[in-house]
């Protein structure tokens, strides 16, 4: 019972895990800046 | 000849570039036509000859007829015996000039070259003249992508005119750079800041300001707030004469590229048409465009980018070792095959620059 229990709140702490991950990747996405375009002058 | 000839001609040229370095253009436009009235058509002895080719071609790019026509020198016309002469202006002069005609075909490689050798005798010329070369230097950087570098030089350059009350243009110059500094490197608020600070300063020169516009424009893409950056391209247009210029052909482009983007694709399509027609016409200082726009009809205006053209347009690139338009093309190649879930060729363009670059004696 008790290494049933220790699985499935392994799993669970894995996969909660993932789900931050995953969503610091979309933040880190989102914030990435690209280089375009430089300025010209006279 | 007489001495006392020579020597009133000597001093009329060096009051005359005085005069350019302060931008004081009536009165340098007044010395020219004392000067020309005063020049004898035969035999004017070397160094005076040489003297006035430097000066009066600053005196155009000061007018802004290079800035509006690139290919009006090749830098090769301006290598006369001019080394011979022992004058420390004229040396300065000449290495000077043959950067800025090299920076305007955008070679900025051997511009940074000529500009080493200028520096060794900046202490000969005023501090407004050493202003504008700290400033142009900086922008070589800034071209080369050595941001830190070019700040240095900007903030050198604005140091010497910081108090006069002619050298707005010089500043307006300076800021449109550092908003372009700032942008790439994230201050959205600060770069837009600095963009119109330029347009504030440039009221009295509608190629200026619309170039100051046109930073703001920049700032506005890379963010990817398009609908506005299409609207500030067509105002900068829409202001001085840059639409007859090389830049109005750069705006263009990134009009058609941001509607590209926004997803209209008809008006892109047929702007771009019009982009790459003239581009041909004006070939050598405009490589970069003639990349761009073929990668970019590959991207947006077919179903499948073809292989051969996008190769063609990165060849371009690294032929001109214009590293940081091949970093931002390869980016965008990157991006699309990432939209399209084709990871192996992602991969392959976000890594391109990592091996490419080294190879062309380029930093990362």
């Amino acid at each position: 019972m008790l290494k049933k229990l220790a699985t499935v709140g392994l799993i669970v702490v894995m996969a909660f895990g993932f789900n931050v991950a995953l969503q610091d990747n979309q933040v880190a996405d989102n914030t990435v800046i690209e280089p375009q375009n430089k300025n010209d002058v006279t | 000849m007489t001495k006392t000839y020579e020597n009133q001609l000597l001093q009329l040229i060096g009051q005359w570039f005085t005069q350019l370095s302060t931008y004081k253009l009536e009165e340098a436009r007044k010395l020219k036509k004392e000067i020309d009235d005063l020049l004898s058509p035969i035999h004017l002895p070397k160094q005076i000859e040489s003297y006035y080719d430097l000066v009066n071609l600053k005196h155009q790019l000061i007018t802004n007829e290079i800035t509006l026509q690139s290919n009006f020198y090749r830098s090769d016309l301006l290598d006369k015996d001019v080394l011979e002469t022992t004058d420390r202006t004229l040396k300065y002069l000449h290495k000077f000039m043959q950067a800025t005609i090299l920076m305007n075909n955008e070679d900025y490689i051997h511009s940074i070259e000529s500009l080493r050798i200028a520096e060794k005798s900046l202490d000969y010329v005023s501090r407004f003249e050493q202003a504008e070369f700290y400033f142009r230097t900086g922008y070589v950087y800034y071209r080369l992508d050595q941001n830190i570098t070019a700040l240095n030089y900007l903030n050198r350059s604005y140091h010497l005119v910081r108090n006069s009350i002619h050298h707005d243009r010089l500043k307006a110059n300076l800021s449109i750079i550092k908003a372009g500094i700032l942008s790439e490197a994230g201050y959205d608020r600060e770069s837009i800041e600095c963009s119109e600070k330029a347009v504030l300063l440039s009221t009295h020169e509608p190629l200026t300001k619309s170039m100051a516009i046109r930073s703001k424009a920049n700032n506005e893409f890379r963010f990817g707030r398009f609908n506005k950056a299409a609207e500030l391209y067509l105002s900068a247009l829409n202001t001085g004469n840059q639409n007859k210029s090389n830049v109005g052909i750069k705006s263009r482009f990134n009009l058609a590229h941001s509607w590209l983007k926004m997803g209209a694709l008809d008006w892109g399509k047929e702007m771009l048409n019009q982009v790459e027609g003239e581009i041909q016409n004006k070939a050598q200082s405009l490589s970069e465009f003639t990349a761009r726009g073929i990668i970019c009809r590959e991207l947006y205006l077919h179903d499948r980018p073809d292989p051969i053209k996008i190769n063609m347009g990165l060849s371009i690139l690294k032929e001109k070792k214009l590293l940081y338009e091949l970093r931002d093309v390869t980016k965008e190649l990157s991006n699309f095959h990432l939209h399209n879930e084709e990871y192996k060729l992602a991969y392959y363009y976000l890594d391109y620059t990592n091996y490419v670059v080294p190879i062309l004696g380029g930093d990362l």
